[in-house]
């Protein structure tokens, strides 16, 4: 009896389980890849670039989790669909290149009518594409009712757009205000650096900080001041204790203040 | 002067796990190290990650099951000491004996995870002793300290017999040590999950927030209460097993409340189960949108619909392993006639909780409902209706209990009229109250429906503490109709009780492919990419194959240390 009743139970257990893995396999199967490694981006024909940049966007860049390419009733952003031919007549004066450009970097400096502003930038994780897969969604996303003209060897310069990579950072880390209370009051770092006319000449004058530089620059000083010492100023001044002295979030909130200072107000 | 059994078998648990210890460190010193430098290293066929998957799983169950069982036995030893009924002093001593054979396969299944991660995974566990080192070495700290008390509180079961109160402090300290272990291990999983304080490159700036990071405390909630959830089925299905291979009346009515037992204390911690989980899922959404949206309306939308079709078979299985029950209980007859309408309303639930959806609002949906307020919440809130069908059900099973608990029973006092009319207008003012709130969701919004889940809640609470309350003074002294004939309960309701047990094993494997896969190609989200050529988030279907494979090796392993177990009991009679 005993046997007979482990018996039973063995082969009740195994059915049960095999029901679970039935219904689990009948269900919509879904599975995502991380982007291929490519040995030479630049080599890559026009083909080639769409195709890669379509196995990103419905893969590693994530992109297919809220836009659809065709109506969709689950969508919750743009259809996508003839995306090519309307990217250049979005704004006016702005190619599609540019237009692809600045949705991808800053999503929220042009939000179509009627959708959510829930898309982070691209370049920043989970995505976190690199300039060349940018590129291939791009030409991906031109094939898309338009003329496909960019690859990865396709010169655009980027470093207008590093204004909208600190304020996209704005958008999703920090909080100034916290940050500014936190660099004039909390952490007296305005007794060694000037803003505008006010503070101290230890350190780097940082009126302008945010229009010369990243803010993984600006986070990176704070950190680690020696890093990257500025001419005519001495390593070893700048207190080392801020990364124990500073949540990340704290960390946060002053580069995005920081970056917010992007021309020198007039003494 | 310590007793010398006691000794002896301290002495003995710590040596069991000493050497397992050294075997570890042997290993890595003569094999790992002295193998060339990479990133990664892979299993033969299996692969690596098929490979820590199943062997992590394993760990991880036995570890609940270390952890869940002395929970249910120090709750069910101190039900023994107040009603000073042994059949509950037995029963915590039954299973504690299980313990020292659970703890020597979980700390194994241990060694070989963590000898795997750092041979598999070198690179990534090199960065993560950077960041966890400290812990590491506590963890070891209290690997011991979870030994002494294992084996202290199993060998001084007869020796403290008169001391009640100090025994079961050790078996409390044995619980602060193993939940203090789990909360360790969280902060590790937790971290590659939602990390903190470190900077976008890793650099570590502050460590507190990396082992307290964003998921830390629910996840540790949520594992407490799943592992008493876990101790109470597994102890349930024990006791099926031995019921329905019992040969004498006797056998059969012990293994009977045993498994009533479990099952009770099982579903107690089911039952807040839900709002942990719910908490979980909002937290995993404040941390990270797009992992929020990856969960509930990406590629893992469609796994919250097997787990509800598994949480429906917890409740419904419950609900039938109490109606069953209910035949050996004299006088029970005349709750019967409620069961067809309880039935009916559990499986109009399920159907609402289980109905395929994207659980993010679409669009069109996200418009009408007024997600344009709040974006974050908005899309969460379309669990309005779900979160309503579930807290109905928990009242429905609170009252399959309710109508168990007073089976036999017929109220004396005199305001039993009263009483009962007091608890009838509670049941139906919160159902009310629920059902209230689940549609005004649709209208408001969704900042402000997102709040109505805590009215629902604290609602269903109310209701179970109050109506028990009430239940337990006006059935004090009742007068009976008869008892509860322990054994003559039918055998399908032990099927029951090993399906509840399967199932939750399967949840608990369900639920760990999606926090893991949740951070698709990172090791650790934002921070660390798996660059592992075979990095990918599986199939829900091969995930779910996985986890039968490994819920089957599992339930092989707990037979065998239930066999071992009789084993020694029998010698010991012998002697």
């Amino acid at each position: 009896m005993k046997n007979n009743a482990f018996l039973k139970i063995s082969i009740f257990i195994i059915l049960s389980v095999s029901v679970f893995t039935y219904i689990s396999s009948s269900i919509p199967q879904i599975s995502t890849k991380p982007a291929i490694t490519i040995a030479d981006w630049g080599k890559l024909s026009q083909g080639q670039s769409i195709k890669i940049g379509k196995e990103i966007f419905f893969g590693k860049g994530g992109c297919a989790v809220c836009h659809s390419i065709g109506p969709s009733a689950t969508a919750r952003c743009p259809n996508l669909a003839n995306v090519g031919e309307n990217a250049s007549k979005r704004k006016p004066g702005m190619s599609d290149i540019d237009y692809f450009i600045e949705s991808l970097y800053n999503p929220k400096a042009y939000i179509v009518e009627g959708y959510p502003a829930i898309m982070p930038p691209v370049f920043r994780p989970p995505a976190a594409l690199n300039e060349n897969e940018v590129k291939t969604v791009i030409a991906f996303l031109q094939s898309q009712g338009g003329k496909p003209s960019v690859t990865p060897s396709t010169n655009i310069d980027l470093s207008k757009y590093k204004g909208l990579i600190a304020q996209a950072f704005v958008d999703i880390k920090g909080n100034p205000h916290n940050g500014q209370d936190i660099f004039f009051n909390r952490m007296l770092c305005i007794s060694c650096h000037k803003i505008n006319g006010i503070g101290g000449i230890l350190g780097p004058e940082l009126s302008e900080i945010g229009a010369i530089n990243t803010p993984d620059y600006i986070k990176e000083s704070i950190i680690n001041p020696n890093t990257d010492i500025v001419k005519t100023y001495k390593p070893d001044i700048m207190p080392k204790y801020f990364k124990e002295n500073l949540t990340q979030q704290e960390i946060d909130d002053i580069v995005s203040y920081l970056i917010t200072l992007k021309e020198k107000k007039k003494e | 002067m310590v007793d010398k059994k006691v000794f002896k078998g301290v002495v003995k648990g710590l040596l069991k796990i000493s050497i397992i210890f050294i075997i570890l460190v042997v290993f890595i010193l003569l094999f790992v190290k002295s193998l060339p430098e990479t990133d990664y290293r892979e299993f033969p066929l299996l692969g690596s990650r098929i490979a820590i998957w199943i062997i992590a799983q394993l760990h991880l169950l036995f570890a609940a099951f270390v952890l869940g069982i002395p929970i249910f036995a120090v709750i069910t030893e101190f039900i023994g000491m107040r009603t000073k009924d042994a059949k509950y002093d037995n029963l915590a001593r039954e299973f504690t004996k299980l313990l020292s054979f659970a703890f020597t396969i979980t700390a194994i299944f241990g060694a070989i995870l963590f000898f795997l991660i750092v041979l598999l995974y070198p690179k990534f566990f090199d960065y993560m002793e950077k960041i966890f080192s400290p812990t590491f070495y506590l963890y070891c700290a209290l690997i011991f300290g979870e030994v002494v008390y294992t084996y202290l509180y199993y060998y001084s079961w007869d020796t403290l017999s008169q001391k009640k109160g100090l025994h079961l402090v050790i078996g409390i300290l044995l619980n602060v040590f193993g939940t203090a272990l789990m909360f360790l291990a969280n902060s590790w999983a937790t971290f590659m999950m939602s990390p903190g304080g470190v900077t976008d490159k890793g650099k570590l700036l502050n460590f507190w927030s990396a082992f307290m990071n964003h998921t830390w405390w629910p996840i540790n909630i949520h594992r407490v209460i799943a592992n008493i959830c876990f101790g109470g089925f597994i102890v349930a299905a024990y006791a099926a097993y031995r019921f329905l291979s019992a040969k004498t009346q006797e056998e059969k009515a012990h293994y009977d409340w045993m498994g009533y037992t479990g099952n009770f204390i099982g579903v107690s911690a089911l039952i807040p189960l839900p709002f942990a989980g719910y908490w979980l899922g909002r937290e995993i959404y404040a941390f990270n949108e797009q992992m929020g949206i990856v969960m509930m309306g990406g590629i893992f939308s469609w796994l919250f619909i097997i787990q509800a079709i598994l949480i429906a078979v917890l409740f419904i299985g419950t609900n039938y392993y109490f109606w069953v029950g209910m035949n050996r209980i004299a006088g029970a007859k005349r709750f019967v006639k409620y069961q067809l309408s309880m039935l009916i309303i559990l499986f109009v639930c399920v159907a609402i909780w289980m109905t395929p959806h994207t659980l993010v609002a679409s669009l069109a949906e996200a418009r009408k409902i007024g997600a344009a307020h709040h974006p974050l919440l908005g899309v969460f809130g379309i669990m309005s209706a779900k979160n309503t069908a579930v807290n109905i059900i928990i009242l429905t099973t609170f009252l399959s209990f309710i109508f168990y608990r007073r089976a036999n029973k017929i109220d004396v006092v005199n305001w039993a009229k009263t009483g009962k009319l007091i608890q009838s207008i509670i049941f139906g003012l919160v159902a009310a109250v629920v059902i209230f709130f689940g549609v005004y969701g649709y209208f408001v919004p969704a900042i402000t429906r997102i709040g109505f889940s805590v009215y629902q809640v604290l609602a269903v609470l109310f209701a179970l503490v109050s109506v028990t309350t009430i239940d337990i003074f006006l059935f004090r002294r009742a007068k009976k109709t008869g008892e509860i004939e322990w054994g003559k309960i039918p055998p399908r309701s032990q099927y029951v009780l090993i399906l509840l047990a399967v199932t939750v094993v399967l949840l608990m494997g369900l639920m760990g492919y999606l926090r893991s896969g949740l951070r698709q190609e990172w090791h650790i989200y934002t921070i660390m990419h798996d660059t592992h050529p075979g990095a990918y988030t599986p199939t829900l279907g091969f995930a779910s194959q996985i986890i039968s494979i490994t819920c089957l090796i599992f339930f092989s392993f707990v037979a065998f240390i239930f066999w071992l177990g009789e084993k020694s009991k029998k010698n010991n009679y012998e002697k």
